[in-house]
């Protein structure tokens, strides 16, 4: 007895040490669930519109259905747009024909006049739908709007899938003023869900970080709150893309920081020191853009400093960095506050350091930032199972991960000694997309709402 | 009997390897634990005696204006062994009414004034200053801000480029607020200290390699002097 005792003993003695240079080892999905699909050339009959300008909305098409997490579109060829150019819609969309090229959709747009219709055949199903009347203007900012409206519907008839590609994205550029000196700017900057249509909104020329937009309510959908270093210490405002020109929210002392709402616009919870710690608060909001009552603190730790605050979509939890119980991890607490703070339970386990949580809108997973052999990388925690999983690979440190609301996709900044772009990636293409390009480091991503 | 010695050997074997292997844990578990347990009765003797800075008795303990929000009410944020928080001062700098001017009238201090308000440097992921070096920078900073009571200062929270961005945004505050507590412990006015985080966004060391990290790992001082 003693024998199997001790031999236990030395077994745990040796294989419940802590190896702390043991690397961690990654399982990488496959995007095996991806549906082919053919997207034909544009046909025109009678239209102002010239081919080169059919030719860049043709492309912005192929990008929504490309990363839209349910299809990849199948190489052009001759042989399947002449039939695509058959009048005869029977033969254009021959069930067994698309089958045998192995597209399990089929998609056909013709423009005439200023209007685009598009037809949509399923091989598998034989079935045809048409998307009438989209209006087109020429001005390619507007009909790209037109476009991505037009490719959530087509993912909504497919997929039942939730709109995302007619959103847009906030972010910050970073640069070297412009107004002589060495100090760094930045300023809040918008784009389409795929880069395009970039807009700086902020003209602040101080320091403008981490935005976030109000959640979709009273149809509003342009008002966003931000932090800000124009009057010196980092502050929280409001503002719209429309005025850009910030309201000051949170009348706190010192430092306010990383700003977030629930998706019933009725919590804001922030990080503040104004007690000497960096703390987690929460305070009431109303939907019409203003915070009411006292800020009430609701994690506060001896020694510890906490960060990056996202709400569960009811809005009853929080989840937030902390480091105090080592390296910062995430934790999650009811976002209701008490006379003492609530225990807060961990639920990223599995890597050493962990940041930048984002809560999905339709609350089953938690996307976050996390080391694997140096290099941060985008990691899922799924709320069902409590499995984490690497999502993203390769270099430049990946931060910032927030949701779009299908709670399919994900942007993000990848960060290298000389730049940082935003990225995309949805759950079933693991490989991300650049999105961004030119002068400033972009970061601090945040998704709009649908 | 022999045999009874044979395996109290081969146990007590055991228990060393179990010692030095299974419950053994590498610099940062040893803090881990420490900075989680109720041991806060002993870092003086963890951390050195640059910690014992920070024990104020509770009758000492300076809380948060409830006016200002609604605060927690647990001890070990109140208690003498708790990290002695103290609240932002009452003034925003620049802010309607202030007669504390914004940062953008706040400077680098030069000449025989940038020996006195020297950086003073962290050490990865942490916000306690240690070492004498640093705590020798505190006490002359202190000794100046108490001899010139119109001075006032902003602490610069800054971090290096390897943390996360946005925690290292609340990293670099609570970098700045250590300080402060520090300055306001050895009896510099609560209204001539004012904190600022910028997090990794303003390195003053554009490398990348180890020397670059710890320069810019720091706090960093801007004064204005009222006249």
């Amino acid at each position: 007895m003693l024998k199997v005792l001790l031999t236990l003993l030395l077994c745990g003695s040796l294989f419940g040490s802590e190896d702390p240079t043991s690397e961690i080892r990654v399982q990488l999905t496959t995007d095996s669930r991806l549906e082919p699909l053919y997207l034909g050339s544009f046909q025109k009959e009678a239209t102002p519109l010239t081919d080169a300008y059919l030719k860049e909305l043709e492309q912005v098409l192929k990008f929504d259905l490309n990363y839209s997490g349910h299809t990849h579109v199948l190489t052009k060829n001759a042989e399947k747009e002449t039939i695509l150019l058959n009048n005869d819609i029977a033969k254009a969309f021959e069930k067994n024909l698309w089958r045998k090229f192995g597209a399990a959709h089929v998609v056909k747009g013709i423009i005439q006049n200023s209007t685009l219709t598009v037809l949509v055949f399923s091989s598998q199903s034989g079935k045809l739908k048409s998307f009438k009347d989209v209006s087109l203007t020429g001005t390619l900012a507007t009909d790209r709007g037109q476009i991505h409206k037009l490719a959530d519907a087509i993912n909504e008839a497919l997929f039942n899938s939730a709109s995302f590609a007619n959103t847009r994205i906030l972010y910050c550029v970073q640069m070297k003023s412009s107004i002589g000196g060495t100090d760094w700017i930045s300023e809040i900057w918008e784009c389409d869900w795929d880069g395009k249509n970039a807009r700086q909104i902020t003209k602040e020329n101080s320091y403008c970080v981490t935005p976030v937009f109000l959640p979709s309510k009273n149809g509003t959908k342009d008002r966003f709150l931000y932090v800000s270093y124009k009057i010196g210490q980092p502050k929280i405002y409001i503002a719209s893309l429309k005025e850009a020109a910030g309201k000051r929210l949170v009348d706190l002392k010192g430092n306010q920081l990383l700003p977030t709402l629930s998706l019933n616009c009725d919590k804001l919870a922030f990080i503040c020191d104004a007690g000497g710690r960096t703390d987690l608060f929460v305070q009431d909001f109303s939907p019409n853009g203003a915070e009411s009552g006292r800020p009430k603190q609701l994690f506060s730790y001896p020694r510890s400093t906490q960060a990056s605050p996202t709400f569960s979509p009811d809005g009853s939890m929080i989840a937030f960095v902390s480091d105090k119980d080592g390296p910062p991890r995430i934790y999650v607490i009811p976002s209701k506050a008490q006379e003492k703070r609530a225990e807060a339970r961990l639920i990223t386990k599995q890597n050493k350091e962990s940041s930048c949580p984002a809560w999905s809108p339709d609350g089953t997973k938690l996307a976050y930032s996390a080391k694997v052999n140096a290099v941060r990388q985008i990691w899922v925690y799924d709320f069902k199972t409590g499995e984490e999983r690497q999502l993203t690979a390769g270099p430049g440190h990946k931060e910032n991960p927030t949701w779009a609301p299908d709670s399919l996709h994900l942007v993000f900044n990848s960060t290298d000694p000389l730049s940082s772009e935003l990225y995309l990636v949805n759950l079933n293409q693991p490989e991300a997309i650049k999105i961004t390009q030119g002068i400033g480091k972009k970061q601090y991503p945040t998704w709009g709402p649908k | 009997m022999k045999k009874v010695y044979q395996y109290m050997s081969l146990f007590s074997l055991a228990a060393a390897l179990l010692a030095t292997t299974g419950c053994r844990k590498n610099n940062t578990g040893v803090w881990d634990e420490n900075k989680t347990s109720a041991s806060y009765k002993i870092k003086g003797a963890l951390w050195g005696n640059e910690d014992n800075r920070l024990a104020a008795d509770k009758d000492n303990f300076i809380g948060p204006s409830e006016e200002d929000f609604i605060p927690l009410k647990d001890e070990d944020l109140q208690s003498q062994f708790a990290d002695n928080a103290i609240p932002q001062s009452t003034i925003t700098p620049g802010g309607e009414g202030s007669f504390i001017p914004g940062i953008e009238h706040f400077r680098m201090p030069t000449s025989q004034l940038a020996s006195i308000f020297r950086n003073v440097l962290f050490n990865t992921d942490d916000h306690i200053l240690r070492g004498n070096e640093a705590l020798a920078t505190i006490d002359t900073v202190a000794s100046y801000l108490l001899e010139h009571p119109h001075t006032y200062v902003f602490i610069e929270g800054h971090c290096d480029e390897r943390g996360p961005q946005a925690y290292n945004l609340s990293l670099g505050a609570r970098r700045a607020n250590y300080v402060r507590s520090l300055l306001v412990q050895k009896g510099v006015g609560s209204d001539q200290l004012h904190t600022i985080s910028y997090g990794k966004e303003r390195p003053i060391e554009a490398g990348h390699g180890a020397n670059a990290w710890k320069i810019n790992r720091r706090a960093q001082f801007k004064i204005f002097q009222k006249t």
